[in-house]
């Protein structure tokens, strides 16, 4: 997903799109999708694909980036098909029946997670992470009015994102340090990993601390403070962006009405 | 100006106090080599000097502000930026650019005088071009270089250096010196912690610590070619001041202290123009080079 799902920069309409506006978007079909029918699944589906076709994104690209998730689906799938009671299509020796209704749920609501995906795919392959945390920033910042600061916020999404890659490195070269005093775990079974996991965690815990104490001083050096501060772009939004919010809205009603 | 009158400080009470008595000018413009043994204080006198750390006893004053009074925080760390020695544990954006406009976001400076100012650092130290790529991406050179363009991004008054070119390489470490040597002509003090006494050698004047106590403050010809003080306090001197030594045992008497490799260079000629007696030692490889 870290991967796959990565920024890519385009040159493209949805590119351009302002960032808060695929964030409304993408929590808005979300929101839609848990609850509609599969006409509206058929509708978002459409709506996908023009939208990824016009970003300059594959569709099988797009499709790629489910491939993590698959094995989650198909559980998703088993689950809805074995449990769900009604009309038995068929049965097998020393299996529960799968019953019309199970297989139309499991198709129903993997679809659902299937289109949720692929929908925060086209989000992160055509955001850059300093916008999106810039469009939470910024439709955060009604928050004020009970005292959360959405730059603190914003930050805390940034640093995360910043330190996984720093993070892997750090396991990295523990594990080589580790591996350069025979601790090789190559060929080793689950429950050997796992221990080793247990005893790696020690020192990876401690360079997280220590990082985060001197990333601490650092930001105090560079006047990091709690008050306002002001970003290398502001957002705005454009004629497209207005269109484009409208254009969402119709879906969304659209949806609605068909249930 | 800043100064530093009769400074001490331990991280717990009732501990062993890592700076002791500490007084000390540092004027604008000037480039400062802070050298000494590893744990002797250097890097905690840097976080006074940035009001990250703050007095236990005695005063730090950063053009006319006392680092002891919180309410000139922001204005002290605006005037004194400081670059750490690891780069991964100060780059805070996402983005070169973003992690560059950090800083002067804090400021509160309007988007398009952070846009210049990114752009002007990015360039002085040679990563224009470098905007959108994301930190990690980096080499260790480069990601310290971005730190200290993070820092003049803030345009501040005095720039200490934590140890700062130690991960670059040779071509990167020019480039950083080239850059100070910029800065100040434009009046910005220097501060740089280095165990490298060539680097050392560059600067205007040095402030030697051992055990948390200012041992000397002067002129770095002066203090760097004191071979014998430099290893009393667990240090290497540089090649010069080895080299002079060396030659004194063969016989050499400058008319004048070595302070450079120039002022060696025109004592060697003097030396040379004069009759010598040369003493080959036992045991010591001797070579004679010269033209025809």
């Amino acid at each position: 997903m870290y991967n796959q799902a990565r920024y890519s920069a385009r040159e493209s309409v949805l590119h351009r799109t302002d960032p808060r506006v695929k964030l409304i978007a993408v929590l808005a079909l979300s929101l839609a999708l848990l609850n509609t029918a599969p006409l509206g699944l058929f509708i978002i589906v459409i709506f996908l694909l023009v939208v990824s076709l016009s970003s300059k994104i594959g569709p099988l690209e797009l499709l790629r980036t489910t491939r993590p998730v698959w094995a989650f689906f198909a559980i998703l799938f088993l689950i809805y098909i074995f449990t769900t009671a009604g009309t038995p299509l068929f049965s097998a020796p020393g299996l529960k029946y799968i019953s019309r209704e199970g297989l139309y749920l499991g198709i129903v609501q993997m679809s659902r997670f299937f289109l949720l995906f692929i929908a925060a795919s086209l989000f992160t392959m055509t955001t850059s992470q300093a916008d999106i945390t810039m469009a939470l920033e910024n439709l955060l910042r009604p928050l004020r009015v009970i005292r959360i600061s959405s730059h603190n916020v914003a930050l805390m999404v940034s640093m995360a994102l910043r330190f996984i890659p720093l993070l892997l490195q750090e396991l990295n070269v523990i594990q080589e340090a580790s591996a350069a005093r025979g601790a090789d775990l190559k060929g080793k079974n689950l429950k050997d990993k796992m221990r080793f996991m247990v005893y790696l965690s020690t020192p990876l815990l401690l360079n997280v601390m220590r990082r985060c104490d001197q990333l601490t001083e650092a930001m105090n050096a560079r006047g990091y403070h709690h008050g306002p501060r002001t970003y290398l772009y502001e957002l705005a939004l454009s004629r497209t962006d207005y269109y484009a919010l409208g254009l969402i809205a119709a879906i969304i009603v659209v949806l609605w009405y068909v249930g | 100006m800043i100064t530093v009158e009769k400074l001490s400080y331990a991280y717990k009470p009732g501990t062993d106090a890592c700076l002791r008595d500490i007084s000390l000018e540092i004027l604008p413009g000037q480039y400062i080599a802070l050298i000494g043994p590893n744990g002797c204080g250097k890097t905690t006198l840097l976080k006074h000097l940035n009001a990250l750390l703050l007095p236990g006893s005695g005063e730090v004053v950063i053009d006319g502000m006392k680092t002891a009074e919180v309410r000139h925080h922001a204005l002290i760390r605006q005037r004194v930026g400081m670059v750490f020695q690891n780069p991964d544990n100060q780059i805070v954006g996402m983005s070169v650019e973003e992690d560059v406009a950090f800083g002067p976001g804090n400021l509160g400076l309007p988007s398009s005088e952070i846009r210049r100012r990114v752009s002007w650092a990015l360039e002085l130290v040679g990563l224009d071009g470098y905007e959108k790529r994301l930190p990690h991406t980096l080499s260790g050179g480069e990601k310290q270089l971005l730190a200290l363009a993070g820092l003049l991004a803030m345009r501040p008054s005095y720039i200490l250096l934590d140890e700062a070119a130690s991960s670059l390489d040779p071509a990167g470490r020019e480039r950083v010196f080239m850059i100070l040597n910029r800065l100040r002509s434009e009046n910005i003090a220097v501060v740089n912690v280095t165990h490298n006494m060539e680097e050392a050698l560059q600067a205007d004047r040095v402030l030697l610590m051992a055990n948390g106590r200012l041992i000397t403050d002067g002129p770095a010809a002066q203090i760097l070619m004191q071979r014998d003080l430099l290893k009393a306090n667990g240090l290497v001197p540089p090649l010069l001041a080895e080299l002079s030594f060396r030659l004194g045992e063969a016989g050499f008497k400058p008319d004048k202290p070595i302070r450079s490799v120039e002022d060696l260079v025109e004592e060697i000629k003097k030396w040379c123009h004069h009759d010598q007696n040369l003493q080959v030692q036992n045991g010591l490889m001797s070579g004679v080079a010269g033209h025809v």
